[in-house]
């Protein structure tokens, strides 16, 4: 056996029991022990100041003072050192009291033997030695969380309960967070709307076990009223049965390298357009004759350089409508649109492409689809995105079918599908293909050209439109592309608030409110009991009067705003006049947008409403009362 | 003296004043050339062009210097201007147009389409 040297310190008042315990530690194995002794607090100290010692062992009772001081002075020096404290049997409480004060051990007296002591002097040794190990761990690992500079999340799946570091809430510039825990969905609330399901998929495969770790950009509403880019970084830990219970990552803000990098690739496009003009330029003034006739061949040549010049523009082009994509310069114009005469326009101009190709496209026909509300350009976009890589997929001899009705899952929405009878694409690639950069590496793909940005830049479209694009297809069977854009709903529209929260499911046309009380109304003619249950109840909504300024409009880009009087048609006026010129002096381009409109309420047909209701009835009042003010 | 219409194209890119201007002569315009805003302004006053071609993206914002400029001498605020840009219209193309441009064309421009505003823009009464 080892023999380990040992400095110990022996603290007790009783001249007897000291000699007795020194008797029984000469005799302890294992050990080679260099014994100083004390027989008072004073005394002991002067020797703790003297020199140290690698265990102590003291009695409870010490004169005066008792043995925890002592336990206490010596913690306040060195907390892991090992300290035992030799108790009395008729005072079990002081057992206790030992190990709080910080002891390693207690030894009650009465059972005091050799082999109690050997075992008890091991034991503290092995276990300071351990605690001094986690320590020092946690002050690194401390130290290296701090140095990083990022926040710390820590999910616990079974009760959905999250901690948030308070750097965490730092990042996001909220300076007094809530108290720990939260739930998930004080995360994800705060993530950008486009941006949900790609965290969401993130930590999703992370759980089902097809990532490795969660990896994820996305963008979150910082205190300053902007969006951050931020990165999320994190792991789970699998219980019994392998499944994940618990997950605990790092937030770190990456909005600066992401701004940068968009601003690259904008300059960097921006810089592409100059040589290329120059070449196409120089390439038409050759082949209409400018510099002299051209024969056959040379017009052949100077026909295929152009369309190489084509290509590129499409790409730079693409290039920056994806980096704009996820800059929100990315506004949309929505209108209500007819999905037949979508679908039949873009049939219509593509289908002599698909002849060339050797395919047959076309539209299904359904009469009675209600309309959309969407940007009738950008959903255009979507379509053509979706035919134009059918007629490079498909082999000839194919169909493409071009169709759109209510979405059987969800009637709130119009379902777009492309549908053809090529390949099909496989499961593998299908979870990447809306990815930037993707690009399906099929032998049989007719032109490989394009940087792949189409499907990107159609998912970015869809999901500012608030609705979802997928594929469904298998191998040999064939593909369909399908996209969702939501009804055109007046009801939907002008209902602000219970719409709000529902809003982030269904991704509905956002509406700012404006209540306006008359000039100096306060209690008078506008109850405040019911402007602040409507306040509650409408987040995006602001209280604004005639004689106080006028709020700031909420940020984020909206479809409309709808002033609401109280019972002052005219202070609303008012208040819609000051709106409209802050827009304008500010060059905000929502302003051509915007559809203002002013109605009259009666508060009192609002009281004694539940908040529903109350809502409700505000919209019913307002689609009578729509009465649109020119600018 | 020429019976023929005279643009002034104005670009910091020499390739593409020759391009361009190649193309413009072959349609039957006179063209005469600048390289900076200050060039730009002097020969619009000496050589009186019925149309002036603008490149947006010269250096330090020069482009829509040109267009001010212009505004506030009184031989050149009826001079039809046509903006091409490398640049992405948003902002820019309404700038342009509440500075007077009579079109805006992203680089590189369809050569039909841009004959064609020219000419809308020279048969044009001035505003």
């Amino acid at each position: 056996m080892e023999i380990v040297a040992v400095r110990v310190l022996l603290v007790d008042d009783d001249p007897e029991d000291l000699t007795i315990i020194r008797k029984l530690l000469t005799r302890a194995r294992g050990l080679d022990i260099e014994l100083v002794t004390a027989s008072s607090y004073e005394e002991a100290i002067a020797e703790l100041d003297r020199s140290t010692f690698d265990l102590h062992l003291i009695d409870f009772v010490l004169g005066e003072k008792n043995g925890l001081d002592l336990v206490r002075w010596i913690r306040a020096k060195d907390p892991d050192v090992p300290v035992i404290l030799l108790t009395n049997m008729d005072r079990p409480e002081q057992d206790l009291e030992a190990l709080r004060e910080g002891a390693s051990d207690y030894l009650p007296k009465h059972r005091l033997s050799t082999a109690e002591l050997q075992r008890a002097i091991h034991h503290a040794r092995e276990r300071s030695a351990g605690v001094r190990r986690l320590r020092v761990s946690e002050e690194r690992y401390a130290l290296a969380v701090e140095g990083a500079n990022d926040g710390i999340w820590d999910w616990n799946l079974d009760t959905n309960e999250v901690h948030f570091s308070s750097r965490w809430w730092a990042l996001l510039g909220v300076e007094d967070p809530p108290a720990n825990p939260g739930t998930i969905e004080v995360w994800t609330d705060r993530v950008h709307s486009a941006d949900q399901e790609d965290l969401r998929r993130a930590l999703t495969e992370h759980i089902e076990g097809l990532a490795p770790h969660v990896e994820c950009e996305f963008r979150m509403r910082h205190e300053d009223g902007e969006d951050h880019w931020m990165l999320a970084r994190g792991v789970g830990v699998r219980g019994e049965g392998g499944s994940i219970r618990r997950m605990a990552g790092s937030l770190s803000d990456v909005s600066e390298r992401r701004y940068a990098q968009e601003r690259l690739i904008s300059h960097v496009s921006h810089e592409l357009r100059t040589p290329l003009t120059a070449i196409y330029q120089f390439m038409t003034n050759l082949v209409d004759g400018l510099a002299g006739a051209c024969n056959d061949t040379q017009i052949q040549l100077i026909d295929a350089a152009l369309r190489n010049v084509g290509e590129l523009d499409t790409m730079i082009n693409g290039l920056v409508e994806a980096t704009r994509a996820r800059t929100d310069q990315f506004a949309l114009d929505r209108q209500r649109l007819v999905p037949q005469e979508l679908i039949d326009e873009v049939c219509s101009s593509h289908v002599s492409v698909a002849e060339t190709s050797g395919l047959t496209l076309t539209s299904v026909p359904h009469t009675s689809v209600a309309s959309v509300y969407g940007d009738p350009t950008r959903l255009r976009q979507v379509l053509v995105n979706l035919v134009g890589n059918a007629i490079k997929f498909v082999p000839p001899g194919g169909t493409i079918q071009l169709q759109a009705r209510i979405d059987e899952r969800d009637p709130g929405r119009v379902r777009f599908d492309v549908t053809d009878d090529g390949p099909g694409i496989p499961i593998v690639h299908q979870r990447r293909i809306f990815e930037r950069l993707a690009q399906i590496e099929d032998a049989g793909a007719r032109s490989r050209k394009g940087l792949g940005l189409g499907l990107y830049i159609s998912k970015e479209i869809v999901a500012r439109h608030g609705g979802r694009i997928w594929v469904e297809s298998r191998v040999g069977k064939g593909s369909t592309f399908s996209f969702t854009v939501p009804l055109y709903d007046l009801n939907t529209l002008v209902a602000p608030s219970v719409i709000e929260s529902r809003r982030r499911q269904r991704g509905l046309a956002l509406i700012d409110v404006v209540l306006s009380a008359p000039p100096g109304a306060g209690s008078q003619r506008v109850d405040p009991v019911e402007l602040r249950q409507l306040r509650s109840i409408a987040e995006r909504s602001v209280v604004g009067s005639t004689d106080s300024v006028v709020p700031r409009r909420s940020e984020g880009p909206s479809d409309g705003v709808v002033v609401v009087a109280s019972t002052d048609v005219r202070g609303a006026e008012i208040i819609l006049e000051r709106l409209q010129r802050q827009l304008a002096d500010t060059f905000d381009p929502d302003l051509n947008r915007i559809s203002w409109t002013v109605s009259e309420v009666e508060p009192s047909s609002l009281a004694a409403c539940d908040e529903v209701e109350a809502v409700e009835r505000l919209v019913a009042e307002l689609e009578r009362d729509m009465v649109p003010v020119t600018a | 003296m020429s019976d023929n219409k005279k643009i002034l194209v104005v670009d910091d890119d020499q390739d593409l004043l020759m391009g361009l201007g190649m193309r413009l002569r072959a349609s039957g315009y006179d063209v005469v050339t600048a390289s900076d805003s200050y060039t730009a302004v002097a020969t619009a006053r000496k050589e009186s062009p019925d149309l002036m071609i603008l490149d947006l993206g010269l250096p330090a914002g020069e482009g829509f210097l040109v267009m001010e400029r212009m505004q506030t001498i009184s031989d050149l605020s009826n001079l039809p201007v046509i903006v091409l840009s490398a640049r992405d219209p948003i902002g820019n193309r309404d700038k342009s147009h509440r500075l007077g441009a009579r079109a805006y064309f992203k680089k590189p421009a369809n050569n039909t389409d841009l004959l064609e505003a020219i000419e809308d823009a020279l048969s044009a009464t001035p505003v």
